[in-house]
């Protein structure tokens, strides 16, 4: 099975390491940013099959981002990240085309059968 | 029967109320998820090390480290959290408004980074004693610094300054690079002087687009004259 390449984006700079790190064990080519610009630039510079992206960003919020990213690249597959309460911007990022949204804190095996999942059906 | 304006008052109240918990439970959360990665990247290395690898205690080490910074982190979110929920206890009660003032200025700050606003605060030495509701002074100095947050550029600031006056006590909070005062901005500044007059204070607000937006509270030693607390209602 190929490598599966994972951007994540969170502006909880500690979440992004301690999960990209993770992942890396896991065997996923993960790399972080922890702005949603950042995301942008690099989604431009690599290429990813799923992007896990948090809803509640400063300045440029997930929801943003996420239309951003499917004006660029459509079929790249978006999971959306979120605490609760977040519901409004959770049905958005469904009707924007996200694959799935996800609850913190999260299950590594959770998370992994998600972005799988999403690579795979994109 | 409440009267409208009460109603209004109230309703008001628990959307402070509702926002303010909402954003502390969901900065606890952000904690419970680091928390969660780092002790689940512990055990990734605990399991690794089951399996013939060597256990790094210095990367251990880092680890431990780096969770115990999170609960503290959290530790202070909670604080704040109980501290904001026990407002409410007493109706009036003798008051420093520094602590008020710092108080909302920190829960703010969530608000703030999501605009990308820094957010100050500034107190002098001495105590600036107040007669009222913590609760309503809470609210008033929350309701200034939305307003002064939602006008302010990306990447500028708002201060919030906290004087002590002749007959009781003044908060300015002044924002820069102010866009222009929309109906939702003017609704809320009607808001701020309904609650403040509540309270038997005054409100005054100064917008110089593109320059500078003033926002003046002044509250007298006892905020139990005006028309009447929220926490009454």
């Amino acid at each position: 099975m190929a490598t599966l390449r994972v951007l994540v984006v969170d502006d909880e700079e500690e979440f992004v390491n301690a999960l990209v790190e993770r992942l890396n064990i896991r065997g996923v080519d993960a790399q972080g940013v922890t702005t949603g610009e950042e995301a942008l630039d690099r989604i431009e510079q690599c290429s990813f099959d799923v992007v896990l992206l948090d809803v509640k960003m400063p300045k440029l919020g997930g929801v943003e981002v996420l239309m951003q990213i499917k004006a660029r690249l459509p079929e790249l597959p978006v999971v959306l990240l979120t605490g609760h309460g977040s519901a409004r911007n959770v049905e958005m990022g469904e009707l924007l085309g996200a694959f799935d949204c996800l609850m913190k804190p999260i299950d590594i095996e959770d998370l992994l059968r998600v972005l799988r999942q999403a690579a795979t059906e994109n | 029967m409440k009267s409208l304006p009460e109603k209004m008052a109230c309703k008001k109240g628990l959307d402070f109320f509702g926002a303010v918990t909402a954003s502390l439970s969901h900065e606890i959360n952000n904690v419970l998820a680091i928390i969660n990665e780092l002790s689940g990247l512990m055990d990734d290395h605990i399991c690794a090390a089951g399996q013939g690898r060597p256990l790094d205690p210095a990367k251990l080490k880092n680890t431990v480290e780096r969770i115990a910074k999170q609960v503290d982190r959290g530790k202070n979110y909670v604080l704040r959290l109980n501290r904001f929920a026990h407002c409410v206890d007493q109706p009036t009660k003798a008051l420093d408004a520094r602590d008020i003032l710092e108080q909302i200025t920190t829960i703010c700050q969530r608000f703030a980074t999501l605009k990308k606003v820094q957010l100050q605060s500034i107190v002098g030495q001495q105590p600036v004693e107040i007669v009222g509701s913590p609760f309503d002074l809470e609210h008033v100095i929350y309701r200034c610094t939305e307003i002064a947050l939602g006008v302010s550029a990306v990447d500028s600031m708002v201060v919030a300054k906290l004087e002590k006056t002749g007959t009781g006590a003044r908060i300015i909070l002044t924002a820069r690079d102010p866009g222009q005062v929309n109906q939702e901005v003017s609704a809320k500044l009607s808001l701020v002087s309904r609650l403040v007059e509540r309270l038997g204070g005054t409100f005054e607000s100064v917008t110089d687009p593109g320059a500078e937006m003033r926002l003046v509270v002044d509250l007298p030693r006892s905020m139990l004259n005006g028309q009447g607390s929220e926490s009454d209602v």
